[in-house]
Order: C-alpha cells, then structure tokens, then sequence
C-alpha cells in the first residue's frame, strides 16, 4: 500500500515525524507538510506535532547516531529541496539498518544524497557570509535583503551577532519570507515588513544617500587589471542570481 | 583632492598585488569593538577579472622614491599620485566592514620620503584600527624593504599577516630593474620569521603573550618579466616555504605597465604559465612532491598542456597502476584526477567494502583521467585503461582550460 506522511513543516514536527516512520519501519511513498493538501490515493498517516516527543526524539538521535550525523541532518532540513524530508528518512533508515556509526559509506546513494544536500547548504552558508550586503537606513540601522537557494539565514546570523555585536541590523530573507533582527543585545525572528520591503525593492538604478555604497563601487571598479579580464570566472565564484542584492552590481 | 578619487587612485595602484587571503585569524571581536578573524577566510565579491575580492586592498600613498622598471608606481612614470591620511584610511576600513564589503584591510605603500617614515605611518593605522576602533578584523601589513626592525616587530603586533614581496626570483634580475637591495627585502622577511618563532615560544610559557602575526607570511613573484625558468622559480619557494616558513608564495603573471626596453614586449599576461606554477606549488605543499619530482635537471619549464602531477604520472608509468583498495593515502593523493578531499573520501569509504568505478565518481575522482592509474581488486578500474600512452594523454590534457589561457611564447629565441 502507498503510504504517506503529513506534518505540520516545523521542525519539532519534523522529528516526530521521522520518530514514528523509523519505529513503523516504513518507507512512505512521500512526505507532505500543512499546505499540501490534495493527495489523491494511499493512505495519509498523519502526525502531530508534539514537542516533548520531538525533543525525546533529538535525544535519541544524538545519543544513537552521533552529533556529527544530527548537524548533518539540521543542515539538510534547511535544504530547499523538494525530496528533502524522503532523503533524510532514507538516510536515517539506511543507517538504523546497517549501523548507527555508518556515515562513511560515502557512496551509498542514501549516503551520498543526504551528503550532497548538506553540503548545498553549507556552501551556500559560507558564500552568503561573505555576499550579504548592508544598507544604512535612517540614523544607525543596517538592513540587508538576501534571497538564497537554502535556508541558510539561520546558519550565518549568528556569524554576523559575534562579528558586529554593538551594531542593530536585520537580515531579511525574501525568498523564504523570514528575517533576523539583532538589537545589539539579542536576536529575533522577524517577517519582513512592508518598510523593509521598501528598502529592498529599491529600483536597480542604486540610488542612495549612503556615500560608502558609490566608494565601494568604485573601488570594486578599480581593482580589477583590465587585461585579466575574466567574466566566466566572475559568474562561476559568484553566480548572477546573487547579483540583484550586491552594492557593486547593482 | 575628495576621497573617491583617492580610493580610485590607490586601489588601481594596489591592483597588482596578488595576495587577498583573509585566512588564518581566529582572533574574537574585542569587547565593544567591531569585527572578528574568520579562520578559513571569506571572499566577499569577485572584480571583472575573476579574483577575489576579500580585503581593502590599498596603496597608503602611490608616491615612491623607488623607480622599478616593472611597477606602475614607479618614480619616473608620469601619473597622479595621492596619499590617505591615517585617520582617512581607518574610517574607510570601519564603514566597509560594518556593510559587509570586506574581512579587513591590507595595506602597501610606495615609499614616501624613507621606509621607515613610510612603515611608520602603515603601523599608525593598524595601531588606530587595533586601539581606538576596537578592529578585530583581518589586517595584512607589507613591510617596506629597508624598513627598521622594530618597525616591523610592531606591525606584526597589530597585523595577522606581514608580508614583503620579492617581486623578482633571481638577484640579477633585481640588479637590472631595480634600485632596491636584495639585503633589504630578505632582512625584513628574516625579522619576521624570528619574530614568529619567538612568539610561538613565548605563548608556549605564557598563554596571553600578544599574538606575532598570527597568520604568518607570504611573499609575491612576478612571472614573465625576467628570464627565469620555473625550476628556478619553485626551487625558491620551495626555500622561502621551508627557511623562511612561509605561508604562501604568490605568483603574479607580469602586466606590462611601461614600455621600458629591460622589460619583454608581450602582448598579455602568461596567465596559462602563472596557473600551471600554482598547480605545482600545491604539489608542494599539499601532495608531498619535491621539487625535483616536479621538474627533471634536464626540463626546465612546466609543461603546457598537461598539470604537473600528470606530466610526472606519466614520466613515471612504472609506478601504476595502484591498487585502490590498499594503497596508502601519500600514493592515491600521486594519482591523477584524485586530490586531498577525494583521496580522504576513499581512505574513510573502503573501510566499508570495495569501492567500484561508479563509487569513486561519486566520492569525485575524476574517472576520466584516475582511470588509467589504479587497479580495483586487481583488475584495472575500467576495462581498456592504462595501455596506450596517446590515449593516455589525451585524457589528461586539460583542453577547456587551454584554449583561453594559452599564450604566445614569452623570450621567442
């Protein structure tokens, strides 16, 4: 029979979800979440979300799996990836039936694909470490708009509170319709508002009063030798769907 | 003169400086400061020409009393010079950090009226950023050749790298284009080395010493301006990495930026000469080659078409194939189309059972050109490999790659 899993897309609902597939010891043909509703055969398993079998379950997986093997699995559900939440079931599955410690079995498809997801996320992550440009608004505050493949916001905030802790900023995610808002004495989750959409729908022209956004651009200008000219190189490092958000390109 | 023109004016000047590591610190944002070290480092945008733009590279001032045939900066070119005042600079450097432009500053200079007056003002804006900004970013020093030593003690107080360029590999060669002393450049990189040395003692006994330049140095070479062959070249670094414990030596395909005949006359970079002599620096470093297993006594430049590590796999076929499954980790890393990250992957995965060709792709090796190489179980890795020499090469001369590189040949004889 065609089963399938319904959570609630949290990630406490997550885990219990995988809780009570890796218990029935079965392989759902697929994963929904809340929005989607319309299944049109199988039989629909649905599991609530409950908190205290979800950290019940983090514990377990910890203690059974290793920390490595949950970072792994946190980076993964952070993936935008439509066969995200299968993946790391087979994952977790593959490794319950072998053994718990079985992660380099690197070349197991199951292995491999939970691998490469995380990885996706991770370098992402690090790449918008570096991409994620600040705007000054009004007196002090600075905002930046992002609109990354993952959800890696909540991977790189905490870089930015150790790096600038006596700064406020906010770091908006377009894409995913979530931000990080630090006040210099903690960290919120926001919903971007309609004032910071109007920061960061800005028209591409770059006007600006911030006289730093034109000295970096032309600085950016400047420090390129003309006769290394190399644009594939540029879009490989740094690919053009980025480019919408970055001070010097836009 | 406004700072935009300055910027435009010092940034161009400092283009030609290869080096934009931001590496190596792990030092914390200071208390109600700004900005902490990133270890593995961070790149934060890419100029038109492909490179990485990770620190505020500027010139302190383009002014210099030094007249080098192959600098742009040179005393005898006819171009406007400007220079930042300290407190410029340190300004410029906070507001670029807070906006997420850059990891740090890295710092050169032309030499304004002496090296030590020069030196002087470089470590005053270290000072400022380290003191009364609370900067806790990354910060790369040069030091001037000729500069004091205690200058350059101080700066490596302040900094996480120093560094001084060599620019030219051979001491002839600095004799005709320069009027600097080989003394001057070599002291300072001396001074450096010991300082490091003494402060990791020092830290050994008492852990809050200040930190000497935590992300140690590098030095820079130009490519193609002089006559020297790439055996040459390497034996050097392979010296500076092991003498002077160098981070990196970087190396800088020659620009011409004036038409002074000691120079060759060449129509663009050797950029494909640049690339292949960074593949062997990594076999340096990274691989475990020496620098004769690079480079025969009798062959005294890196071969075109084909990477080092190829051209070596291929003057040494009486080594393979390996046999996968049980060869130590130095000899997979000697094998084309395996490196660091994939010959790891393979020493954790066949723990686990054989690994077929199909495995080693997804761990990825480089099937193409590994194929020819390494025996699974016995048996070659795919069927038909490692026999013909021409098919051999064909797999393993890198074409895409050739195409947009090559160049014409530099000293046509």
């Amino acid at each position: 029979m065609t089963i399938i899993y319904h959570y609630d897309g949290s990630f406490p609902g997550f885990l219990c979800m995988l809780d009570e597939a890796l218990h029935r010891k079965e392989h759902p043909f697929a994963i929904i979440t809340a929005d989607a509703q319309e299944v049109l055969w199988g039989e629909v398993r649905v599991v609530e979300r409950d908190d205290v079998r979800a950290l019940a379950c983090w514990r377990w997986m910890k203690a059974h799996f290793g920390v490595p093997t949950v970072r792994l699995v946190m980076r993964a559900f952070l993936a935008d990836d439509e066969r995200r939440d299968l993946r790391i079931l087979d994952y977790l599955s593959f490794l319950c039936a072998v053994a718990p410690h079985g992660t380099a079995a690197l070349a197991h498809p199951a292995v491999k694909g939970l691998d490469d997801l995380a990885r996706q996320v991770t370098v992402e992550a690090h790449r918008l470490t570096g991409l994620v440009r600040f705007t000054q608004v009004r007196s002090q505050l600075l905002v930046a708009p992002i609109e990354p493949t993952h959800r890696v916001l909540p991977l790189i905030a905490p870089h930015f509170v150790r790096r600038l802790p006596g700064e406020r900023w906010l770091i908006a995610d377009l894409r995913h319709a979530f931000g990080y808002y630090w006040d210099t004495v903690s960290l919120r989750e926001v919903e971007p508002g309609p004032e910071i959409a109007a920061v960061c729908n800005r028209p591409c022209t770059g006007a600006s009063d911030d006289p730093y956004e034109s000295l970096w651009r032309r600085y950016v200008q400047v420090i390129a030798i003309a006769e290394r000219r190399n644009p594939r190189a540029q879009r490989r490092f740094m690919p053009e769907r980025y480019w919408r958000h970055l001070t010097e390109k836009r | 003169m406004d700072l935009e023109k300055k910027l435009a004016i010092l940034g161009a000047a400092a283009r030609y400086d290869v080096s934009c590591a931001s590496s190596g610190s792990r030092l914390a944002t200071p208390k109600g400061g700004i900005g902490n070290g990133a270890f593995p480092g961070i790149c934060h945008s890419w100029a038109d020409d492909g490179r990485c733009i990770s620190l505020l590279k500027v010139l302190f001032t383009n002014v210099c009393i030094h007249d080098c045939a192959y600098c742009v900066n040179r005393r005898s070119n006819d171009l406007p010079r400007a220079a930042f005042t300290v407190d410029e600079l340190c300004n410029l450097t906070i507001e670029f950090y807070r906006r997420n432009y850059i990891e740090g500053l890295f710092l050169s200079s032309g030499v304004m009226r002496s090296s030590d007056y020069t030196m002087e003002r470089m470590v005053l804006v270290a000072k400022k950023l380290r003191t009364e900004h609370l900067f806790g970013g990354y910060l790369h020093l040069k030091a001037i050749p000729g500069a004091g030593r205690g200058l350059v003690r101080q700066a490596g107080l302040y900094a996480d790298r120093v560094s001084v360029n060599i620019e030219l590999p051979t001491e002839r060669s600095l004799r005709l284009l320069t009027d600097k002393k080989k003394d001057d450049i070599i002291a300072p990189m001396g001074e450096i080395k010991s300082a490091i040395v003494e402060n990791r003692d020092e830290r050994k006994h008492l852990r809050s010493a200040p930190r000497f330049a935590p992300a140690g140095q590098s030095t820079q070479l130009i490519i193609g301006a002089t006559p020297e062959n790439d055996r040459q070249i390497l034996t050097l670094s392979d010296a500076l990495y092991r003498r002077f414990s160098l981070r990196r030596v970087y190396y800088s395909a020659f620009v011409p930026v004036s038409g002074d005949p000691r120079l060759p006359a060449i129509a663009t970079p050797p950029l494909l000469r640049e690339h292949r002599l960074y593949q062997a620096d990594w076999l340096l470093r990274f691989y475990g080659f020496a620098v004769g297993e690079i480079l025969g006594e009798r062959q005294p430049f890196l071969d075109e078409e084909l990477d080092p590590k190829s051209a070596w796999a291929l003057r040494n076929l009486h080594l393979f194939p390996i046999e996968l499954m049980t060869a130590p980790y130095e000899l997979l890393l000697r094998v084309p189309g395996i490196g660091v990250t994939s010959a790891r992957r393979i020493v954790v995965a066949r723990r686990h059972g054989f690994l077929s060709a199909e495995d080693l792709a997804k761990l990825g090796v480089v099937m193409k050109r590994a194929r020819h190489f390494l025996t699974i179980g016995g048996r070659m890795a795919l069927p038909g490999s490692g026999r013909h020499l021409h098919l051999m090469r064909r797999d393993l001369v890198t074409r895409d790659l050739l195409a947009p590189l090559r160049q014409l040949p530099l000293f046509s004889s």
